[in-house]
Formats: structure tokens, sequence, C-alpha cells
């Protein structure tokens, strides 16, 4: 049993848990199939545990967009790449001019 | 090609945050990056308004990253993306910066993420922060959707085991 992942009080074996977590997430991905979907339903119903894990599971994805959404660029990246597109936009112009 | 534009730079930050977990490097992923969007715009006429924008720039950032990397080895071999990355250091990865009110969690964050080889560290990225699909995961890092599945599941299973009690502690609720 990994700790830290799966209740000790739970009444499924670890295989059953893995089971249920990778439901979980293919539920939480958006690949669940409709027999996966129901059997979450059911497992949130009927286990406490689940139900923890399936917050904690929410909670964890939360707190990893979250860091992603603070991260800063750097304030120089988005001019540098605006002056280079207005540049070969430029060059690119003269090409086509001096093909007419 | 204004429009077009203004599509593409909404993902500025994805984009340089993806390039700083390949490279390492805050120049060398600033590069990366003006590289990836100058190409784009070079091909903007191949690119279909309302399609993935996103999916699209990162695979662009990707053959940019694998070009270089072969120009430094010096190698012909034709390695994707999954390869080049078993192939990286672990260590390498850079913290951004974050503007994280809650240091502990951005410090909890890091660390877990440096526990992580950069194979697990790419799928994680590109998973649960910037929320791709499987396969476009799949197409980005050239393996098997069912390599993205069991992967992404171990790769979590670790992070669980750092970041569960951080979660639980602070009772961050969704």
């Amino acid at each position: 049993m990994t700790k830290g992942i799966y209740h000790p009080k739970s009444p499924y074996t670890p295989q059953e848990c893995e089971a249920i977590l990778m439901a979980m997430e293919a539920l939480l991905d958006g690949t669940a199939t409709e027999e996966q979907r129901t059997f979450i339903e059911k497992k949130l119903e009927e286990c406490p545990y689940c139900f923890e894990q399936w917050q904690i599971e929410k909670t964890l994805r939360q707190l990893l967009k979250d860091y992603r959404n603070k991260v800063r660029v750097p304030s120089a990246l988005k001019k540098a790449i605006l002056e280079r597109i207005q540049i070969e936009c430029r060059k690119e112009d003269l090409e086509n001019s001096t093909k007419d | 090609m204004e429009t077009k534009l203004s599509e593409l730079l909404p993902h500025l930050s994805s984009l340089y945050y993806f390039a700083l977990q390949l490279t390492g490097d805050e120049e060398e992923a600033k590069d990366l990056v003006q590289e990836a969007y100058l190409k784009a715009m070079r091909f903007i006429h191949q690119y279909q308004e309302g399609t993935n924008a996103k999916a699209w720039l990162f695979t662009i950032l990707k053959n940019q990253f694998i070009n270089r990397y072969r120009q430094k080895q010096r190698q012909g071999a034709s390695e994707n993306l999954d390869q080049i990355l078993s192939q990286l250091d672990g260590r390498l990865s850079v913290a951004p910066v974050v503007e994280q009110d809650h240091q502990e969690v951005k410090e909890a964050i890091e660390k877990a993420l440096m526990q992580l080889s950069p194979q697990a560290r790419a799928i994680i990225i590109l998973a649960d922060m910037e929320g791709f699909s499987y396969q476009e995961i799949a197409k980005i890092l050239d393996i098997p959707i069912g390599t993205v599945r069991s992967r992404l599941h171990r790769a979590r299973n670790q992070l669980r085991k750092y970041l569960i009690p951080i979660a639980t502690r602070l009772g961050y609720k969704v």
C-alpha cells in the first residue's frame, strides 16, 4: 500500500484502490467511459475515503494550475517577440514588392 | 495577421514555462520561445483560426528544441522529445518567477516537481498545468496514448506523496 494515498481504514484492497484512483483520473481528464463514470459515482456515495480522495485529486490539480498561472514572463520577452515579428513582416513586404 | 497574432500571444506564459523546463536556462528559454513565435508567424497561413493554437505552438516549440539539441550534440540521430527528456539531467529544472501569495505552496510544488524525472515532469506540466488531452500530449512527446495514461498515473502518484500533506493541511478547497 502506498503511504499517503490510500486511507488505512479503506474497505478496499490496494489493487482496488489503484483501479478507483485510475478511474478518478480518467473522469477528471475527460477520458472516462460511461462504465467508469458510474463506477466512481457509486464509490463516492459508498466510501468516505474515496470521497476524500476525490476532493484531494481536485485540489492537487487546482494547486498545479494556480501555480502555473502565476508564472511571470520576463517583461522584455513579449516586446522582443513583437519587434522581431515586425522586422520579419517588413522584410517580407520588401521581398514581395521587389518580386512585383 | 493581427487577429492571428492576438490568438497566439495569450499562450506566451505556457510556452515560456515549458521552454524553461526543457532548457533549464532562462536565456535559452527566451530564445526558444522567440524562435517559436517567429516560426509560427512565418507559417501562420497554415494555421486555421479557431483550431487549437496552443497545441500548435507547443509542437513548433518542441521541434525547435529538438533541432537545437541535435545541433548541440552534433548527432544526426532522429531523437524525439521523449528520448531527449530521458537523457536530460533531472536537476535541470529552473524555478520561474512566480507571483505566489503562498510561499509555502510555491516551495512545496517546486520541491515536488524537482523530485520527478524530466519525463514525468513534462507530462505533469502538459496534462495538469496546461490541460492538454492525452492525444495532444502523445503528439508532443511522441509516445503512444497508452503510455501517456500509465506514465501520467505514475507521475501523479509521485506528486501525491509530496503534495497531499500540504493540500490537506492548508485545507485548500476547490
